[in-house]
């Protein structure tokens, strides 16, 4: 009588997609190159996110790592951690995932246009800042100086190391590198993250920073990008809360008045204060 | 106010029997021990449910059920799912058509404020499939339910707009407030609908006033104005109230399952033994459970009772109002009929601003 299940779209029901190109990164991450079967873009910003769904398994929000200037599919990168990113090890290419997204709001780049730009990266925290390094790069002349932080755990955990090499050897880009420990091979700094900021000296009043990696991390450089005096303002952070739906609904990436999934993951630093 | 008109009862239940041919009646029932909850009626006559309270779960469970299948999804012959292997999936929505008779004002609040939360940005196709199929017949409190209920605090013992159909009782007849055209059409489809006379008129305005009477202790239960609610949580964030209550609070979620307005659920993949087909389901989930708010690697922002409690009441008033410009409570007092250890909004608003007024005096 009055019940009608219909077949339709939803903001739940994911897309497939299939993995065009697989390449392991370190012993616990891997990057996938992915293709809609509908064959359209993503149509991402940088900082954007998509819910990564094996079906009968689970979902996982996973930042885009690829820059919207990729339009044959897009790229992620993906640690290995639990039962979704534990089952995507084994998948191949040819393999197929289904997709929700892009959601949420990206970095705003605005604000950096026409001044030094400073990523701050800490491990995973590279994933979802390439997106938007990449773009900046791609529009260089858009932007003054280019500062890149990255720091891991070890020399074996670096994330997309033929692009480290590339930075590293780009003269408009001031790339530092930095391990928690490492042995004597090692030809970059030793020490967390934040002990790279003596190496530069900063022109606060026209520094915008990106900070992206653990939460521990962010309260650390936060204190150092205070200290310089880069405003709250033009501190940007991406932040990583469990999220099940993705789309503002299922309530648990709240954080005081927000939802992390859909006003952030990205947010100024004076907007985290504010929650 | 809206367009009001006079209709016999009789020829309501006629229109609204019609109805129940191609729609899913549902209102209030009895399930004794002075609990009600809304179930498939056969006519209006329930309408005449007198004083009932608010039902053991609120009407949201139309709009987003206790459970709900989201996605389909099965892998071709001679795969399993999760392998990485083709699969297909294909959203699941339910969109029955129905027809609620005897909400509550409050309850008609509730859902304008869940359309607010479900359309915010993304549609949530689920819900709406059901909301917009949905008609909403209300009732009118002529009195407080009971001596719980908080709604004139929170300013829902009337409702202006969120239904088709408003109704109070007028003896041998209602007096209908119609609020969509929807409505309108509803009306059109009964016989003798009449005007109000200049004697009905006058009836109308002395039952207002009796009935503003009979509310105005209702709001007085909350000793401050709705508006300063969510000032009021922010000031009294670092308060011992939140200890006492903590410790008083069990952490079980019943207040979160019968709020008309919590709205938030989790999600789970099912999947058939031989791994071959499954849906993926929501459920109804809450704030104030242990495992709701963690967060990566297994931290928990919210571990403590305390830390939950306060979140559900900063949720209720500070987020939603900063972003709504409304305060997600009715007052319906479900919460409180439902806690094993008597916890009473009021109680905790007012001995916030007790102690708030104490310290800075
Ligand atoms: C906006 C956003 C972007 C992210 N981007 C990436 C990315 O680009 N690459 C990447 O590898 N990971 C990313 N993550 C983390 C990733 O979502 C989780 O690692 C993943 O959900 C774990 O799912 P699982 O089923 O494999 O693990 P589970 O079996 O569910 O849990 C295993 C472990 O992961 C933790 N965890 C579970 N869910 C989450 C979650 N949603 N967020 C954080 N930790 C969680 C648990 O606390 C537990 O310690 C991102 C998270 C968010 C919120
Ligand atoms: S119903 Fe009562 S005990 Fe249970 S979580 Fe709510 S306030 Fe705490």
């Amino acid at each position: 009588m009055s019940t009608a299940r219909e077949m339709r779209e939803s903001i739940y029901l994911p897309e497939r997609a299939q993995i065009v190109e697989k390449k392991r990164m370190t012993d616990d991450e891997t990057w996938y190159h992915l293709r809609f079967e509908s064959g359209r873009a993503l149509g991402h910003d940088p900082g954007q996110f998509v819910e990564v769904s094996l079906l009968g398994v689970g979902e996982a929000p996973i930042s885009v790592t690829s820059p919207p200037s990729m339009t044959d599919g897009f790229e992620l990168c993906i640690r290995h951690v639990g039962n979704v990113t534990d089952r995507l090890r084994d998948l191949e290419e040819g393999d197929w995932l289904g997709i929700r997204g892009p959601f949420g709001r990206g970095f705003d780049i605005e604000p950096a246009r026409g001044k030094d730009v400073l990523f701050v990266a800490g491990g995973l925290g590279l994933v979802p800042l390439r997106s938007l390094i990449k773009t900046v790069l791609e529009n260089r002349e858009d932007f003054r100086r280019v500062i890149l932080f990255y720091g891991t755990r070890s020399p074996d955990t670096l994330l997309y190391e033929e692009e480290l090499a590339e930075w590293e050897a780009d003269p408009d880009v001031e790339f530092h590198l930095t391990v928690d420990m490492t042995d004597d091979t090692w030809k970059h700094n030793v020490g967390v993250v934040t002990s790279l900021f003596p190496r530069v000296s900063l022109d606060p009043e026209e520094t915008v920073a990106y900070v992206c990696g653990p939460d521990i991390m962010f309260r650390f450089v936060v204190q150092q990008t205070s200290r310089l005096g880069i405003s709250d303002e033009n501190t940007f952070l991406s932040l990583e809360r469990r999220m099940k739906c993705g789309v503002g609904k299922c309530g648990h990436c709240q954080e005081g008045s927000v939802y992390v999934c859909r006003e952030g993951p990205c947010f100024s630093y004076a907007e985290v204060k504010a929650f | 106010m809206n367009a009001t008109k006079v209709v016999s009862k009789r020829a309501f239940d006629v229109m609204i029997r019609a109805l129940g041919e191609a729609s899913e009646l549902v209102a209030p029932v009895s399930r004794g021990y002075d609990r009600f909850s809304f179930a498939e009626v056969e006519d209006a006559s329930a309408l005449q449910c007198e004083g009932y309270i608010p039902t053991i779960n609120p009407p949201k469970k139309y709009f987003l059920p206790a459970e709900e299948v989201l996605v389909e999804f099965s892998a071709p012959d001679g795969a399993t799912l999760g392998s990485g292997s083709e699969f297909r999936a294909d959203a699941v929505v339910d969109s029955p058509t129905r027809v609620l008779l005897g909400v509550r004002t409050c309850d008609i609040r509730a859902i304008a404020m869940s359309d607010r939360a479900y359309a915010d940005t993304y549609e949530d196709d689920n819900y709406f499939a059901k909301r917009e199929r949905a008609t909403i017949v209300g009732l009118s409190c002529l009195e407080p339910c009971d001596d719980h209920a908080f709604c004139a605090a929170m300013g829902a013992e009337n409702a202006e707009e969120g239904y088709d159909l408003l109704l109070t009782d007028w003896g041998d007849s209602w007096m209908v407030s119609v609020g969509t055209e929807r409505g309108d059409e509803m009306l059109a489809a009964c016989d003798g609908v009449g005007e109000p006379t200049a004697e009905d008129r006058e009836q109308w305005a002395s039952l207002q006033s009796d009935r503003r009477a009979a509310f105005a202790p209702v709001a007085e239960k909350i000793s401050v104005e709705k508006e300063r609610l969510p000032d009021l949580v922010d000031e009294g964030e670092g308060s011992s109230l939140w200890t006492e209550y903590g410790d008083l609070c069990l952490g079980c979620g019943r207040c979160n399952m019968v709020c008309p307005t919590c709205f938030c659920f989790d999600v789970e993949d099912e999947v058939s033994l031989d791994r071959t087909s499954g849906e993926r389901k929501r459920r109804w989930d809450g704030c104030t459970l242990l495992e709701f708010a963690l967060v990566a690697g297994d931290e928990n922002f919210r571990s403590e009772r305390k830390d939950r409690l306060r979140h559900k009441l900063y949720h209720k008033t500070r987020s939603t109002f900063d972003r709504y410009e409304e305060i997600f409570c009715t007052g319906c007092a479900r919460c409180f009929r439902t806690c094993l250890v008597d916890i009473y909004h009021p109680d905790m608003y007012n001995a916030l601003e007790e102690r708030l007024g104490g310290d800075s005096s």
